[in-house]
């Protein structure tokens, strides 16, 4: 029980802690499982996040890999609803409210003052992606080929599936 | 002009379909472009504005920000229940996935997928996301609104400050513009 709750705190904290995408609490989450509280090994929290990566969804879902490990299915609950549950929670009551304040100018303006802030936020996004995902000439060329083929493939899906199979028959 | 983008809201069979569709199919770290696809582009239930205000709260907002926007943009489209059906919708099939591979992981059986299809998806993933922010930039209106987000974009991404930072830096010029423009 106290083990369940320690899991639930853990990733409760550090599901506050992820300001602007999952990808910045890495270390934090790292530090935690592994040396804090001996949850995963180094390893294993490494293969955690690529199982993140070749499964669809959140890819903070790695946190139910750690959860698993620790407290078999009711761990990977814990951890996944501490993970998504209180953030989501209040993201969907400031929805709500967003939604009620309606069309006045103060909030035009307001939606106006977000859109290119975010609009930069996903731009760097992706410049972390580019130094996650591309490690060498052949990942460089797979990622060029996607941005290329996207121009004319609206499917995301069709693309990636089309280049893990590129993956098997090329990365080896 | 009206910002919200077409007729009736989706009912919660809709929205079911929907976000299930891209909790299925959403590999990779871009996960923007699957809701680009599949909201704006198939659905047209919001226009690339509205996903762009939707992404800003979400990241602007503690958690991970692609559970945040589900909860959101399931809030937007249809209420309370909409926003516990897109993060259901959308964690659940990827979860039971991961919890199957992981289960053969920890029995000493690490799914060949950890190997050169991990690597292949991220790096096409990346590709894709980018071909979802070319696509975005329709939300964003003049030359000033492209000079904030080249600066959000120096701060957050090359110069790695720290998000609250960034936003610090970021928002009040944005909010000076957006009224400048709008008035």
């Amino acid at each position: 029980m106290t083990g369940l709750l320690e899991l639930g705190l853990a990733f409760g904290r550090l599901s506050l802690l992820a300001f602007g995408g999952g990808l910045g609490i890495l270390p934090e989450m790292e530090r935690q499982a592994v040396e804090a509280h001996g949850w995963v090994s180094h390893r294993e929290f490494v293969d955690a996040f690529a199982l993140s990566q070749v499964t669809p969804g959140p890819g903070m879902l790695m946190v139910l890999v750690i959860g698993f490990r620790q407290a078999g299915l009711v761990g990977a609950l814990v951890a996944g609803v501490a993970m998504f549950g209180p953030t989501a929670t209040l993201v969907a009551v400031v929805a709500d409210r967003w939604s009620r304040l309606g069309t006045s100018p103060l909030v035009e303006v307001l939606r106006e003052t977000l859109t290119p802030v975010a609009f930069g936020l996903l731009a760097a996004g992706c410049y972390t992606l580019v130094r996650v995902g591309v490690d060498g000439a052949a990942t460089g060329a797979l990622a060029l080929g996607a941005l290329v083929v996207a121009g004319w493939v609206r499917s995301p899906a069709l693309i990636i599936g089309v280049s893990a199979m590129l993956g098997l028959a090329l990365l080896r | 002009m009206s910002r919200r983008s077409s007729g009736p809201r989706p009912s919660l069979a809709e929205i079911l379909r929907a976000f299930l569709w891209i909790g299925l199919i959403s590999f990779g770290i871009g996960r923007v472009a699957y809701f680009q696809d599949e909201l704006v582009r198939r659905r047209q239930w919001l226009t690339n504005a509205e996903l762009l205000e939707a992404i800003a709260l979400s990241h602007v907002l503690p958690g991970p920000s692609i559970g945040n926007l589900a909860a959101y943009l399931g809030q937007r489209l249809a209420g309370w229940r909409g926003a516990l059906l897109a993060v259901g919708c959308l964690t659940v099939p990827g979860g039971a996935m991961i919890l199957g591979l992981a289960w053969l992981y920890f029995r000493g059986m690490p799914p060949a997928v950890t190997g050169p299809i991990g690597r292949a998806v991220s790096a096409a993933s990346v590709g894709v996301a980018v071909a979802a922010v070319v696509r975005l930039r329709g939300g964003v209106h003049g030359g000033g609104a492209y000079a904030i987000a080249g600066l959000t974009f120096l701060l957050f991404g090359p110069l790695h400050w720290p998000i609250h930072w960034v936003l610090l830096a970021c928002l009040p010029p944005a909010f000076v513009l957006a009224r400048r423009r709008l008035r």
